[in-house]
């Protein structure tokens, strides 16, 4: 049977034109990768194929997390890592914002912060570690201080660069309406770092769970990296993996928070994602 | 700030009590004090220089260098007066942005001499609207008013709406498009009612039908507002039609002046292009 009824619009001709661009996005784009590995991984646990010494089941390890939920200690280890994290970052944040305002806004203020900063850069951080030990001791002051130093660099950066990128034309705005140095920096300078400090925070909070892995595996008696060492020592690859997704899980949560804070202190721009 | 002097003039005639009139020489009696009400302007056109009214502006001995042996402004001599609309028209590197950035005081680290006295509330508008990107479009326009804030918000909110984007103050600049945002930008100053406006070719980046949509909506406003008004074009009809004087600058100097409305359009057109080195083209006949 066909059909009877004319349609009114004309065929679709077009002049055929190679199409070079990506097309549309995929649905669910950012998950599909990481769906396909979560199932290669079941499946070949299933299966069989991978020694659960090697690599444990996925729902072993959530049954694990279960168990370590249920006895209490999951919650109290990442209750230990989120707190020194989080010290870490606020201190790191305030230190690097301040440093950054001080050597954006003024020339003195640039000779003399803006060249230690940029030595301070040079040295990978972790590299400091035996010393920060010699300074702070093994503590929980220690691995603040690391976490810290590893926040404070990205975030004065990204705010430096922010308040120095901030248009002249702006600049001589603001002195033809004769606002103060006050205003000016309250209404033109810091709205328009913002961008580059939320940047600062992105690399900020992803630098502060990389240092927080590293500090938690020096002689540590509590956190989630300690709670990987013991798991090493005892053969228990299922709480390591456990870890290791507890982390993952971190890092992005985190990163999605400060997007969030992204979109919402942002809305005044029209960028690619509309 | 009522004047920024070069080091040949060091008396200041910064207004201390708010209500004096613009541009007065230390030691003349004002003959005019209290600053007229918007709209109640006493003449219907601008003071004549040289009639005994004081100039809003005067420029003398101006120089500017940049550090060049030879100066941008090459002691170069203006007054407004009170009003007065002046357009000035110049080929690239005549000076003719020089001269307004000298009067609003933009040109901090610029080598130079010679006297500038400007009346206190100087407002600018610039090319691009300037409107910073992350302040809806009201926090722009009141940005820096000295009044109190809520007062500040109303003044905008009425200039905003004179400008006809009454509706639009929660808006985000990127939102407007290009003659909407000078509008905006035309808003910010009206709503300091200032006594000098600078323009410093302010719809050069207006596509022409929005250009003489902008024009008519200017001449609506100076006629309401009155003040004297210093704008730097490139468009010689522009200046035609808009200013009391055309003022030619070439090489830092002024090398021909004229007043409008007496000589007809294509005359004045004729001799402007002239001074500015072109041959006049019959392209516009039509509005002769």
């Amino acid at each position: 049977m066909t059909a009877v009824l004319a349609d009114p619009r004309p065929a679709d001709l077009r002049p055929g034109v190679r199409r070079l661009g990506l097309g549309k996005p995929l649905p669910l784009a950012g998950g599909l990768g990481v769906l396909v590995l979560l199932a290669v991984w079941s499946a070949g646990s299933a299966a069989g194929w991978i020694d659960p010494r090697v690599l444990t089941a996925p729902w072993t390890v959530v049954t694990t997390g279960a168990d370590l939920i249920a006895n209490g200690s999951l919650p109290e280890h990442l209750g230990v890592s989120l707190t020194r994290a989080a010290l870490g970052l606020v201190t790191g944040v305030a230190a690097g914002l301040v440093l950054a305002l001080i050597s954006g806004l003024s020339r003195v203020g640039d000779a003399l912060l803006d060249g230690p900063i940029q030595v301070k850069r040079a040295i990978p951080n972790l590299a400091l570690i035996p010393l920060l030990i010699l300074w702070f001791g093994i503590g929980e002051e220690m691995k603040v201080v690391t976490i810290a130093l590893g926040v404070f660099v990205p975030i004065y950066l990204h705010t430096h660069n922010g308040l120095r990128s901030i248009d002249s034309r702006y600049v001589e705005l603001a002195e033809t309406l004769r606002l103060t140095r006050g205003q000016f920096v309250a209404r033109v300078v810091l709205p328009g770092a913002l961008p580059g400090f939320l940047l600062g925070l992105r690399f900020a909070v992803t630098g502060s769970l990389l240092a927080l892995v590293v500090v938690e595996q020096v002689n540590g008696t509590a956190g989630i990296g300690y709670m990987m060492e013991l798991a090493r020592a005892y053969g228990q690859t299922e709480v390591i993996i456990l870890g290791l997704v507890v982390y993952g899980a971190l890092g992005w949560g985190a990163d999605a928070l400060v997007r969030l804070l992204q979109r919402r202190a942002l809305t005044w721009r029209r960028t690619l994602e509309g | 700030m009522a004047t920024h002097t070069g080091r040949l003039i060091a008396d200041d005639v910064t207004r201390q009590d708010g209500t004096a009139p613009h541009g007065v020489v230390p030691g003349a009696v004002p003959d005019d004090a209290g600053s007229p009400a918007p709209g109640a302007h006493p003449a219907a056109h601008p003071a004549v220089p040289g009639d005994g009214t004081p100039p809003a502006v005067v420029v003398r001995d101006l120089y500017r260098t940049y550090g060049m042996p030879k100066g941008v402004l090459d002691g170069l001599g203006l007054e407004i007066a009170d009003g007065e609309f002046v357009a000035i028209l110049g080929r690239s590197g005549s000076g003719k942005s020089t001269l307004l950035r000298a009067l609003a005081g933009l040109d901090h680290d610029v080598t130079g001499s010679g006297e500038i006295r400007v009346p206190a509330n100087v407002s600018v508008v610039f090319q691009d609207s300037r409107l910073l990107p992350w302040a809806r479009v009201l926090d722009n326009v009141v940005l820096g008013h000295e009044a109190a804030p809520a007062e500040a918000r109303a003044a905008g909110k009425a200039a905003l709406a004179e400008v006809g984007l009454a509706g639009r103050e929660r808006a985000w600049p990127h939102e407007l498009s290009g003659g909407e945002q000078q509008r905006a930008s035309l808003a910010r100053s009206l709503a300091r009612s200032p006594e000098l406006l600078l323009a410093d070719e302010p719809f050069g980046a207006l596509d022409a039908l929005t250009r003489a949509r902008m024009h008519d909506l200017l001449r609506d406003l100076l006629r309401r507002h009155r003040p004297t008004v210093l704008m730097v074009t490139h468009d010689v009809d522009e200046a035609i039609v808009l200013a009391d004087r055309v003022v030619v600058l070439d090489a830092g100097r002024i090398a021909l002046e004229r007043r409008t409305g007496t000589t007809p359009h294509a005359t004045l057109r004729a001799e402007l292009l002239g001074a500015l080195g072109l041959a006049p083209t019959d392209r516009r006949k039509d509005r002769a």
